[in-house]
């Protein structure tokens, strides 16, 4: 345990910054990059617009077969600038729901974490305000329950690295 | 099962087993989709019971004064608990969260407690404790009824995560099942292609004896097992080929009387025969020597079987081959005519020179009568050439017309007067010259112009004579009839009308045949003979006292004349007992009313005991060589014109 105490200190400020953190930030995107530097970004719709919005058109989770127009940060585009390395990204939602989604699917399709539906911001009612959808009215392999599973809302965080293991 | 079956069905159950898998594992994934499916609904109806503690919690901090939970927090846990509510109860998708214990009454009570709520969580402020009181009395008939959903929905995941681990079980088996199923079917699938490889060996193995037996056949006579010609002739080479052939003998053996024995006794035995023969020449070649059968009853012996010299050898083959042979019950004899030769580089340069170097030899053998052996010697080669050559000229020497007739003149002896002549055949060669006439009319008869070459000299000799005119008119004629012509079915029709068209008088005609002539097939013989003699014809028998002189056939057949073989002419000069038998066939013939002709008198002392005797005519050098017919013309004038005694004959003509 010794070694882990100097920790405390960093781990309570971090826990104590959260709230505020949840705030302006949309969701923390984490890992390390691959000069081995850690990689920490809280992501904030300013940043968001700054880094550029995608959309693309699809159906929802468990809102029928209507086509929503979705726009929103390409996950892929979003990895890359960070440099962030590892093959595997967990994803935590508010309700602490999580998951890990391959590095592969993410390179393999457009996927977005969508912040707007049909041009207006997702509420946290509405699921939102960050919601990693797939384009699964393109790509019809997508059209499974194991995408769903993966199609995380409220997204909180996101770390990239080799998998927790789970799912 | 053909193989071709047996393949596809092997293949069938592969196809088989791979659909099986398949469908296996789809369901498999079916099920896997549909669990994880449920369970990710489950999950998140299993964390409402918990949002609403959330946010009744958060509220809850917020209006007592707790710092660390702001107004916004309490906003937060509300949205979360609203947005998980419109999610439960949204579509289809949720439909297993919606046909859980309570969710009936749940969702329409817990939305319209959201709705109702949403300002009073909006205004919410610290302190105020009656907004709490109020949020509270409006969430209490939903918590249970939340927490009975919440607990229904981790059940059922519970359960549901149970099945899949049993379902899991169960795919696992199958796919063991499948595996196992997999693996027997590729075991027999190998042991079927082994299978096959063995029979295939198998095969192979049959092809290649079979391959061995055609060149064994090819190599061995069939019926003796005896090495065969092409072998002989390759052991021949081999040993030219050697440093030292000298000492190696090569013997041709062809068998007598085969041929009687295969007519009389049948083929099986004379098969049996053969290879008998090829049993004995291998008992005598022994394991140094080579025995082989040429084809027919033709054999070889080549090498020097225990040192013996080329006689010693060729003694040897003959004395074992007439030893009697015994097939079933029957018993057959047949003889051997041995043509040797010994193989010598210098005068052998391939197998073909020296086979026929003891070809010749054996021809010679042949010649020389049965039972006998001749080595080969150079100058046989000449003898050999001879009688190729008239084989191969004699067809074209009769349809060119080289083949002439000349007349032996018939005497009476009491007169001296020429009664008849004789027609003989004679073949003169351009380049070699005359051909003696037993040659080529044994060569006419085995060549199958026999026919052709009688009907040459009867034409000839008639068309002769009718040219002679009237100072022939009175001759008769002899012609030889060839015993296969007298046998022959329609000869007598065919003579007839050849005669008819010569317009040669039938009654000056007479027809000579030998005595074998009668015992090839009296039948025919005596059919046509019949013929003949009621058109006038007359017919003699020829060299009568040469061979069986068997007396019924006088009686048999209607002879007009009986010709004595110049053999007897020549001891009755010297022999008592001769010229009792002579005396004898006169008397029998002038008993039988025959007339007798004397053959081969060439003395007068002959012509003397003959006349004493009392025959009446006689054919020989005493009186002429054979005439031409110019030299018959000349002959003719010491004939008196008129001078006949067959009245008859002219009055037939």
């Amino acid at each position: 345990m010794r070694p882990l105490n100097f920790l405390a200190p960093i781990i309570f400020t971090l826990l104590a910054a959260m709230p505020a953190m949840a705030a302006d930030a949309l969701f923390v995107l984490s890992g390390t990059n691959s000069k081995g530097e850690m990689v920490n970004v809280a992501m904030t719709r300013p940043a968001a617009d700054e880094f550029g919005l995608t959309e693309i058109q699809t159906k929802l989770v468990s809102q029928g077969e209507d086509l929503h127009k979705v726009k929103g940060i390409a996950i892929g585009g979003l990895i890359k600038k960070y440099d962030l390395v590892g093959g595997s990204l967990a994803i935590e939602a508010l309700d602490g729901y999580s998951i890990d989604v391959p590095r592969s699917v993410i390179d393999s399709y457009p996927a977005i974490i969508g912040l707007e539906i049909d041009g207006r911001p997702i509420s946290v009612r509405e699921r939102g305000p960050a919601w990693l959808i797939y384009p699964v009215s393109s790509f019809k392999e997508l059209d499974s329950p194991e995408f769903e599973a993966r199609s995380v809302w409220q997204i909180k965080a996101i770390k990239v690295g080799n998998g927790s293991g789970s799912n | 099962m053909s193989l071709k079956i047996r393949y596809i069905l092997v293949l069938a159950v592969f196809v088989a087993l791979y659909f099986t898998a398949r469908s296996n594992l789809h369901d498999l994934k079916l099920t896997v989709d549909a669990k994880l499916d449920h369970s990710t609904r489950l999950d998140d109806a299993s964390r409402l019971f918990i949002e609403l503690l959330d946010f009744e919690l958060a509220a809850h901090r917020f209006v007592e004064g707790d710092e660390t939970v702001r107004h916004q927090d309490v906003q937060f846990a509300f949205d979360l608990l609203w947005s998980r509510v419109d999610t439960l109860s949204a579509t289809d998708d949720y439909i297993i969260v919606q046909r859980l214990a309570g969710a009936y009454e749940l969702f329409p009570l817990a939305k319209a407690g959201l709705r109702q709520t949403d300002a009073l969580v909006a205004g919410l402020a610290r302190g105020d404790k009656g907004a709490l009181a109020a949020l509270d009395n409006l969430f209490k008939p939903v918590s249970p009824l939340m927490r009975n959903f919440g607990n229904a929905a981790y059940q059922l995941r519970l359960e549901h995560s149970i099945e899949t681990a049993v379902n899991q079980k169960e795919a696992a088996r199958n796919i063991d099942m499948l595996q196992l199923a997999f693996l027997l079917f590729g075991a027999l699938s190998l042991f079927m292609m082994m299978a096959e490889v063995l029979r295939i060996r198998r095969f192979n193995l049959k092809i290649s004896e079979r391959e061995d037996k055609i060149i064994r056949l090819g190599l061995t006579d069939p019926l003796t097992g005896l090495a065969n010609r092409r072998s002989l002739t390759d052991e021949i080479e081999r040993r030219l080929a050697l440093e030292t052939p000298d000492g190696c003998n090569l013997l041709l053996i062809d068998l007598d009387g085969f041929k009687a024995v295969n007519d009389k006794l049948g083929h099986p035995v004379g098969d049996e025969l053969l290879r008998q023969v090829g049993k004995r020449l291998q008992d005598i070649a022994g394991d140094d020597s080579m025995a082989a059968r040429l084809g027919g009853d033709e054999f070889a012996i080549l090498g020097q079987p225990r040192a013996m010299q080329l006689g010693e050898l060729a003694d040897l083959v003959i004395k074992s081959v007439e030893e009697p042979f015994i097939i079933g019950q029957q018993i057959a004899h047949v003889s051997a005519s041995v043509g040797m030769v010994s193989l010598d580089r210098g005068r052998h340069p391939d197998a073909s020179v020296a086979l026929g170097d003891a070809d010749i030899a054996l021809y010679e053998a042949k010649r020389s009568g049965r039972s006998c052996s001749r080595e080969f010697e150079a100058s046989l080669r000449g003898q050999r050439d001879y009688s190729a050559k008239i084989d191969e000229s004699l067809a074209l020497a009769i349809a060119e017309g080289q083949i002439n007739v000349k007349f032996h003149p018939q005497i009476d002896v009491r007169t001296g007067q020429m009664r008849g002549v004789e027609a003989l055949a004679r073949w003169s060669h351009p380049e070699l010259g005359e051909v003696p006439v037993e040659l080529f009319i044994k060569l006419a008869e085995r060549q199958g112009l026999i026919r052709a070459l009688d009907l040459h000299i009867l034409k000839t000799a008639c068309r002769e004579l009718i040219k002679l005119g009237e100072a022939a008119r009175d001759l008769r004629l002899s012609v030889n009839v060839s015993p296969i012509e007298a046998g022959r079915r329609g000869y007598a029709a065919e003579l007839l009308t050849v005669l008819g068209e010569l317009g040669f008088p039938l009654c000056r005609l007479t027809l000579e045949l030998t005595e074998n002539t009668l015992m090839e097939d009296s039948g025919a013989v005596a059919r046509n003979l019949g013929e003949l003699a009621s058109a006038g014809i007359s017919i003699a028998i020829d060299d009568f006292g040469s061979g069986y002189s068997n007396l019924s056939y006088l009686a048999q057949f209607p002879f007009n004349c009986l010709k004595v073989d110049k053999k007897l002419a020549a001891k009755i000069e010297d022999s008592e007992k001769d010229r009792i038998v002579l005396s004898s066939i006169a008397n029998l013939a002038n008993g039988l009313n025959l007339d007798v002709i004397m053959e081969g008198i060439e003395t007068e002392s002959q012509l003397e005991i003959i006349r004493s005797i009392g025959i009446a005519q006689a054919q020989g050098f005493l009186f002429a060589r054979p005439l031409s017919t110019r030299e018959l013309y000349h002959f003719l004038p010491k004939v008196p014109a008129r001078h006949t005694r067959r009245k008859p004959a002219r009055k037939a003509a």
